[in-house]
């Protein structure tokens, strides 16, 4: 059977790395004695699939997850086992029973919302702030350069990889901003280029410091509609 | 600082350091206790990065067995990588516990474990960084005490000055009276001689600074204990029998990948094959052997505590447990439906090692291991290496035939006796070894160092230009198909050998090698030898003439106060033996070799499977 779960990644894990919450979850796995299944062969990996990668440093509300399991398990079992074997911080809060021939979520997913917290030495100016985000809307082409790993820098229009941007506070010398981007294998653009895009043209932001970034949401984007993973494997 | 204000820095600062994960401190089975409410807040430090630090047995040992103690909390502390330091130093942040981000100034009792000689740097980085007076006659009642223990305790004289109390032999037999002979002494208005002349009467308890010892150029010139109720030599601490003693039944499990990622379950302790050249051999004598059932409990709970995927037989001779055949069939038949991996971490050259290896079978992954350490039968009797070459061709073809394609050949060059032929020998053996079917053959060449309390503890070590030669000559020779050739710098044997058969003069060396910026001296990119020789000579030495002073067969050596257990006569006719290229068998199957520990430590060796027990 497969089981999908939504888990947070929360503040006292959000330096792990991805290999390191597969590592934990699998670990998890086996001490709550849940019947994961196993890739044959001389290096048998545990069939979990994650819906999207999250970055190092980032906090999570909405992490998804496919479980693939030998024998039949009980959901809400396997929600409360997992949990207690799982660290402060990592945490299942949902998981439904999906069809076995559900499509991979890593295909799917294309969206992502995030809260973006940011500091500066200097008082912030709510309207200034708020023009930032209009004037960014407006815009057609915003262009940045993604740095990359042993390859040369490439330069690309991030506008139409953000689909909503929110204000969400100011607070003296801290802003807190909403944005809703794309993600997925079709396209990725990172909260940290985002940040980087107003810092390089708003003079409001370029002292700015990215403090704390949570994931809120990861979603299947289908023109205007939103789903979540979940609503996705069971429409 | 506070551990609150160290908190709330590393909140800015983790997310700009690599591997960040390394000072979390929150990961599963580590303890929170509050220190505000403990009689004794004890810290483990290991001088070496989390990664390495989290693999190592002892200190989960420790960890677990003090902190199931009511009253007592121990946390652990690792040298924080070159980029984290250095932002500490910025802002002032003193070294810090993992799990409390308290000062490591604050806790009472620091207990650094002594694994390897190059480590000796980062001990007075961290104890620097921890703003804590780097020389014990420094520190006051205020301070910690700092404990040391380890292998490397088995010579302390080039680190004594920074310590107060050496622990000779197996701590988990003595750390509790350490603790609560301190914890009475902290009721009390007494001074610190006080407290140290108490710890002295523990058995495998050794107060440097009560012991006063000169030297003249090569020998120990004068040794006096300070007061008349001081025995002339401190006597290992040994447990007699591994299954009463404290193994976790679980224990902390690391998000991040460490060196060893795996369940240790020590099988054994100890190894009476009497290598020559192998203190470990030595120092960890007799040899006691966990039962068959009590192994199998050990398992079945850190298996299901930890939920790791692999579970690691260990000891110094993996093959040599009694039990190991029906152990190990016993752990595969158990875990291999939770996909857990059995692995023999150290094999012998023997066919049988092939026969458990097809049955654990991950080790076909990794590849097999063999020492056969020098390359001529000649050379393996002068070192005792009960390894012939008929064996290592036997192993090796029964591997291939059961499907390995990689073997791993460590060698050691600068033995004692070497002469080109035996060079030639490692050349020849690994082709031979090559030749069979289609196996990578990596070839591994380490530097023999002498270690103390070894039979080798007199010879020299090797000229530097001879060494490079030899790595010169292997290069050249160990060409062809499936052959490669993997070899450590020489220069860092050098630095290891001042160490290991130093003596308290090395105090004051290695206080300038760390002035001069020397840390992390067992990661090669971070050495620099020209460092260290520069310390010697402002200390008034020079390293290589330390290096090659001559030790007498006869003569006080300057870790001759420390009872290891074997006597130094065994140790001279091993010696003598070697020379005269003669083996010594394993006293488990033959007679009783008279090395002297039964009678020293009053504890035989213990095989569950029966064996022969010499005496008797
Ligand atoms: S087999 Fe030899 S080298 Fe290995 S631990 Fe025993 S004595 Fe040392």
């Amino acid at each position: 059977m497969k089981i999908r779960a939504k888990m947070a990644k929360g503040d006292e894990v959000k330096f792990i790395s991805h290999l390191d919450l597969m590592n934990t979850l699998t670990r998890a796995l086996r001490r709550a004695r849940i019947p994961i299944k196993f890739s044959q062969g001389y290096n048998p990996r545990p069939a979990i699939s994650f819906g999207s990668a999250l970055a190092v440093g980032i906090v999570s509300q909405c992490e998804y997850i496919d479980f693939e399991l030998k024998t039949d398990f009980s959901v809400e079992k396997f929600k409360k086992d997992l949990n207690q074997e799982l660290p402060t911080g990592i945490e299942i809060l949902k998981a439904r029973e999906i069809p076995v021939n559900t499509k991979s979520l890593m295909a799917k997913i294309n969206a992502a919302r995030y809260r973006i917290e940011m500091k500066t030495e200097n008082i912030i100016d709510e309207n200034e702030a708020k023009e930032m985000l209009a004037d960014f809307l407006a815009k057609d082409e915003i262009m940045i350069v993604r740095k990359r790993r042993n390859k040369s820098d490439r330069e690309f229009n991030l506008r139409p990889m953000v689909f909503e941007l929110k204000l969400l506070d100011v607070m003296e010398k801290r802003i807190v901003i909403e944005a809703l981007i794309q993600t997925g294998s079709s396209g990725n653009l990172r909260t940290e280029e985002l940040v980087r895009a107003f810092q390089q043209r708003y003079p409001i932001s370029n002292e700015f410091e990215l403090t704390y970034v949570k994931r809120l949401g990861l979603y299947v984007k289908q023109k205007d509609k939103l789903l979540t993973p979940i609503e996705v494997a069971l429409e | 600082m506070q551990s609150e204000e160290i908190r709330e820095k590393l909140e800015d600062i983790l997310p700009k350091v690599s591997k960040p994960t390394r000072y979390l401190g929150n990961e599963m089975y580590s303890i929170d206790k509050d220190l505000d409410k403990q009689q004794i807040n004890f810290l483990l430090a290991f001088p070496d990065i989390y990664e390495v630090g989290m693999s190592h047995l002892g200190i989960k040992i420790l960890y677990h067995l003090l902190n199931e103690e009511d009253g007592i909390a121990a946390e652990r502390v690792y040298t924080p990588w070159f980029d984290l330091e250095e932002k500490m130093r910025e802002l002032g942040i003193p070294l810090f516990s993992l799990e409390s981000k308290e000062p490591a100034k604050n806790f009472d009792i620091i207990g650094f474990t002594l694994q390897y000689e190059l480590s000796y740097s980062n001990i007075l980085n961290m104890l620097d960084l921890a703003n804590i007076p780097l020389e014990s006659e420094n520190r006051t009642k205020d301070d910690p005490l700092l404990i040391a223990g380890g292998p490397c305790a088995a010579n302390p004289e080039p680190i004594i000055d920074f310590f107060d109390v050496i622990v000779i032999g197996e701590a988990e037999e003595l750390i509790k009276e350490v603790v609560d002979i301190y914890s009475q002494w902290q009721k009390t208005e007494d001074g610190k001689e006080k407290l140290l002349h108490q710890l002295a009467k523990v058995s495998g308890i050794y107060i440097p600074s009560f012991y006063d010892i000169r030297y003249n150029v090569t020998k120990v010139n004068s040794f006096m204990p300070k007061y008349s109720d001081l025995s002339d030599s401190i006597t290992k601490r040994v447990i007699s029998d591994l299954d009463e003693s404290y193994y976790p039944t679980q224990w902390i499990v690391p998000y991040m990948d460490i060196v060893h990622d795996r369940i240790n379950l020590e099988v054994a302790r100890g190894c009476s094959r009497s290598c020559r050249f192998c203190q470990a051999g030595m120092i960890y004598r007799p040899v006691r052997e966990r039962s068959q059932e009590r192994l199998e409990e050990l398992a079945s709970n850190l298996i299901g505590k930890t939920g790791y995927e692999e579970l690691g037989l260990t000891s110094l001779s993996t093959s040599d447990y009694s039990q190991i055949k029906g152990l190990t069939e016993k752990l595969v038949e158990d875990y291999s439906d939770l996909q857990v991996g059995i692995s023999l971490p150290s094999l012998r050259a023997e066919p049988f090692s092939v026969e458990l290896g097809k049955k654990v079978q991950q080790i076909k992954k990794t590849g097999l291991t063999f020492a056969p350490e020098a390359g001529t039968q000649r050379l393996r009797d002068v070192i005792n290496k009960g390894v012939t070459e008929k064996d290592l061709i036997e192993t090796v073809q029964a591997a291939y035939d059961a499907g390995w394609k990689r073997v791993k050949l460590y060698f050691m060059i600068g033995l004692p006796t070497e002469t080109e032929k035996d060079l030639a020998g490692i050349v020849s053996l690994a082709k031979k070894v090559a030749e069979i079917g289609k196996l990578k053959v990596k070839v591994s060449v380490s530097t023999f160092i002498p270690k103390p309390h070894t039979p080798f503890q007199w010879v020299s070590f090797n000229r530097m230009e001879e060494l490079k030669d030899k790595i010169d000559y292997l290069k050249q020779n160990l060409r062809g198909k499936g052959l490669s050739l993997d070899w450590n710098d020489p220069a860092l044997s050098l630095l290891e050998a001042a160490f290991s058969r130093g003596d308290r003069r090395l105090n004051q060396v290695l206080i300038k090698a760390w002035q001069l910026g020397a840390k992390f001296e067992g990661w090669s990119e971070h050495f620099d030898v020209s460092i260290w020789r520069q310390a010697f000579k402002e200390v008034g030495l020079d390293l290589e003439k330390y290096v090659y002073r001559d030790f007498n067969l006869e003569a006080r050596l300057p870790w001759d106060h420390i009872e290891i257990g074997v006597t130094k006569d065994y140790l001279r006719r091993e010696y003598n033996k070697a020379l005269a290229e003669e083996v010594t068998l394993d006293c488990r199957s033959t007679e009783c070799s008279g090395c002297g520990v039964n009678q020293i430590l009053d504890v035989d060796n213990c095989l569950v499977g029966g064996g022969s027990n010499n005496e008797d």
